[in-house]
This record gives structure tokens, sequence and C-alpha cells, in this order.
């Protein structure tokens, strides 16, 4: 099926943003071989676009903004949800039916039974979270170095970010420091 | 490409041709007094392939041949060493979205780990890690296990 | 992350603004072409963001609904306020702008024809209907896809291709006529 200029003309946008399905891209793209004022349009159109998306400036969110937000968010109250226990009450009415049972079964088996298996489950519950906090500050750090440096390597080499492939290459973590070479010194 | 890519390509190819040599005489080292020297040199080119094996998205071969660095003889003293590899092999998976390939990484060579230090470590990053996977009760198990270790010292 | 955050992780919750204030803040700046306004409407959104988070279901659309609530401060403020007007010179408190702010490494001669770019581009930008102009702003500078934005602006995707593509042609037409100037 060929396409008519009007509908070509209709679609160039989308097509430039490969925002097309693969038959009417292909279908379009036949049309550009074969008529020079659509394809003269398409260049114009997609120049453009290159223009505008190579020197539209970006603004840096400033320190200020986050620091003013977490002083707001500090005097929100804590979201629902937010401690371990209360997790096992959300909105699922299958997890709060299946708990309530659960609750009932441990009950018929006596309270001292209960408390005991309460308090261990609830120190197993602190030690998981000790070390979960513990490795979740260590992810974060890794998170905010990998995008410190990519803002670097896009001030300091444009198109940098296309020429690596290597995740690695924005990050700091453990193993990148070789144990068997650093201790073998 | 970067100075420090190319300090571990070279380290990867020597690695490879020390491995390609060593490797398929791994039985006889087993066998043999083991070089220390030797070992911990190959091992630090097989962390080279493995991490250029990751960089590169290759994850199954890069578990294939993270594990062999701890199939290798190793004297007792160098277990801590081995635990930060480990540790930090797992977490280069994870990081890169590939956690079920680092919980295998931990449950793989757990065995070779004597201490109850190392172990519990070990039980406990593997919690972590499932923790992530949004497998929570699998985790609480780890660590259950982590903390048994921990208050008892004892391993059945 | 977004789990975390909705347990009221702030590290989690900040890792969340790290990844996505950069691109709302520059939506609403081309929006509302005022960079002190742009810098408080985005504190806003990731406040209400922080409020409302445990209402989003499905965490794959975060993106969209960020950018939804983004949108709708928007056009709060632009209900309270007159139109911008086309300015070439929009600054922060401090006189510079955007394009100074954006980049202050590159050596003057560069600096000054990247100013003028984004001058030309910011204009050309500011002068389409909002309602052109939001889409435009997301596809071409955002990058979003047409799906995304159709969820943004409650629209359908048909409408959006539609909008987009009028817009881009607005703006070709308008961009050319600046730089023969």
């Amino acid at each position: 099926m060929t396409m008519d200029c009007q509908q070509c003309s209709d679609d160039l946008t989308a097509y430039i943003d490969g925002e097309l399905d693969e038959s009417a891209a292909r279908q379009l793209k036949n049309h550009l071989e074969t008529c020079d004022p659509c394809r003269a349009e398409y260049e114009e159109l997609r120049d453009s676009a290159t223009f505008v998306s190579e020197h539209a400036a970006e603004l840096e969110p400033v320190p200020e903004i986050w620091n003013n937000l977490r002083s707001r968010i500090a005097e929100l109250p804590a979201p629902a949800g937010s401690s371990g226990v209360s997790r096992l009450l959300v909105m699922n009415r299958w997890a709060a039916m299946l708990a309530t049972v659960a609750a009932m079964v441990v009950l018929a088996l006596g309270l001292w039974g209960f408390e005991r298996y309460e308090q261990s489950r609830s120190e197993l519950e602190s030690y998981m979270n000790e070390y979960i906090q513990m490795r979740t500050a260590q992810e974060r750090q890794y998170e905010l170095q990998m995008i410190q440096e990519r803002a670097n390597a896009l001030q300091n080499e444009p198109g940098a970010e296309q020429t690596t492939d290597n995740p690695f290459a924005d990050m700091r973590p453990v193993a990148l420091t070789n144990p068997f070479h650093v201790e073998a010194r | 490409m970067r100075s420090g890519d190319m300090r571990s390509l070279r380290l990867a190819i020597a690695g490879a041709v020390l491995g390609t040599t060593l490797f398929p005489t791994m039985p006889l080292l087993r066998a043999q007094t083991w070089d220390l020297n030797k070992t911990r040199s190959v091992a630090e080119s097989q962390h080279e392939i493995v991490m250029i094996l990751i960089r590169k998205k290759e994850f199954d071969k890069a578990a294939e041949e993270a594990n062999k660095i701890f199939k290798m003889k190793w004297p007792d003293d160098q277990e801590p060493v081995l635990l930060k590899e480990l540790k930090g092999l797992a977490d280069q998976f994870h990081l890169n979205q590939q956690s079920a390939l680092a919980v295998r990484l931990l449950e793989t060579n757990i065995s070779i780990f004597k201490t109850v230090k190392s172990k519990a470590a070990i039980w406990k990053e593997k919690g972590y890690l499932l923790e992530k996977m949004g497998q929570h009760d699998k985790a609480l198990d780890c660590f259950r296990e982590a903390q048994r270790l921990e208050k008892n010292g004892i391993h059945p | 992350m977004i789990e975390r955050a909705k347990k009221g992780d702030i590290d989690a919750y900040q890792s969340i603004y790290d990844l996505f204030s950069r691109k709302v803040l520059n939506f609403i700046y081309r929006m509302v072409a005022s960079i002190e306004e742009a810098e408080d409407l985005t504190q806003e959104t990731f406040v209400t963001v922080y409020q409302k988070l445990e209402s989003l279901k499905d965490d794959d659309k975060f993106e969209p609904w960020l950018f939804r609530i983004a949108r709708n401060y928007v056009y709060q403020k632009y209900r309270k306020r007159v139109p911008p007007t086309v300015s070439v010179d929009s600054q922060d408190e401090e006189g510079r702008s955007a394009s100074e702010l954006a980049d202050e490494r590159k050596d003057p001669q560069e600096e000054f024809q990247a100013e003028e770019l984004d001058d030309v581009i910011r204009a050309v930008v500011l002068e389409l209907p909002e309602k052109y102009r939001e889409v435009f702003v997301l596809s071409a500078i955002q990058d979003l896809s047409y799906q995304e934005i159709a969820e943004i602006v409650g629209r359908s995707l048909a409408s959006v291709k539609t909008d987009i593509h009028r817009a881009r042609l607005q703006v070709r037409k308008r961009v050319k006529e600046y730089l023969k100037a």
C-alpha cells in the first residue's frame, strides 16, 4: 500500500521520534525515497528537532531545592506502612484474612507460645533491618557516585555517555578494587 | 578506551593466557602443594576477566568465570580475602540487575568457607539480596541462619 | 527504591529525587519561563509526590505520574498570573541565564553562542500555545514517549501525536525566522 503526501506529512514527526509502527515507518520511508517535497520537509523537521535537542540548555537543580524539600518532608507525618509490622497489615484483603486466621491459630496454641514467637521474630526482623539499612546506605552511595560521574562526564565530554558501555566506569563498587591485587603488594 | 580499561584488558589477556595453561591442570594443582603467589596472581587476572565480562553484560559467562576463583586451592588464612571477593562480585551482579545470579554465586561458593564469621556474613548478604528480590520469607530464613550461627557458632 | 520510599525511607526518596529532579525542573522551566518559579514548583512537586507516593499503585507508572503532578502545579500557577511574555533575557536572581547555569565550563565564546541559541529556543517555545508547548517540551526536550505523554496530559495518543506534530511545525518555522534575522 502506498502513502500519499498528506498522510506522510502528518506522520513525519512521529517517524522522526521513532513512534510509528514498523509497517507505517516502512511505507513512509519508501515514500520519502520517491517524493522530493516530502523528503525536503522531513529534512527540515529533522534538522529543527536536532537543533532543539542540541541547543536547549538544561538547568541543574540547586542544592537548596533538596535542602528545603527535606526540611518540609521532616515535618510531615510518616507514610502509613513505614514499620515492618504494619507492612503485614496492608490493603491486600487476602493477606489480612490469612493474618487473622494465623492469629487465631496462635491464640489456640497458647498465649505464652505466641508471646515467645513474637519476641523472637521481632528480634530477627531488627537483626535483618539493621543489615539491610547498612547495605541500603552503601547502595545509595554507589548510585550518587554514578549520577555525579555521569553528570561530570556529560559536562566534560559531550557524547561521552554514548561512547562508553561500561556501567562500572561510573561506579566505585567494592569489588572494583581487586582484593588479590591489593593484598599482594 | 580509558587507561583503567586498558590496564584491565592487559591483565585479563595475561590471565587468559595463564589461565588456559593452569586451569586444565587444576586437578594437579589440587593434588600438589600449592603456590600461593601463583594462585593469587591467577585469581587477580580472573577477577579482571569477570569484571570485563560483566561490563560487556555477559553475565552468565561472568558468573562461570567467577566460580573458578573459589574452586582454586586456597589456604585457610586467605578466607577474608575470598569473602571480600565473593561479596564484591555478588554486589556487582546485583548492581547490574542480576540479583538471581548473585544469590547463586553465594550459594555455590559458601561451602569453601570454614569460619562461622564468613558463613554468617554470606547468609546475611544472601538474605539482603532475596529481600531486594521481594522474597521476604526466604530472606528471613537466611538472616535466621546467620543469627543462629553468630549466637551458637555451630554449623549443622 | 520506590517501595522503600513508600515506607518512609528518606534515603530512597532522595535517590528518586536525584534521578528525576533535573527532568522535572526543566519541564517546568520551559513552561513557566522563570528559573526561580521553576525551582519553587519543583520543590512543591516533590513534596506532593512524597505525600502521595503511597497512592501510586503501579511503580512502573511513576514517571508519568510525577509529571502529571508537576503539570498540575504549572497550570495552577497559570491560573493565578498573566501568561509570560516572550523574553529572551530570562535570568535568575543572580542575573544568570539558563544556559549559563546549565554549563559553567564553556569558554566565553562558546558560552555566548550557546546562550544565544538557547534564547532562540526559549522564545520559540514560549510562543507556543500551552497545549502545544507542554507536549513539545515533553517530547522534544524531555524525550518521553508519546504513550507516556498521553498519560501525563490526559489525552488520547492520536491527539498527542497530532499536537506534537503541529508544535514541531510551528517551532521549525519560528526557528528558521529567528536564525535568519
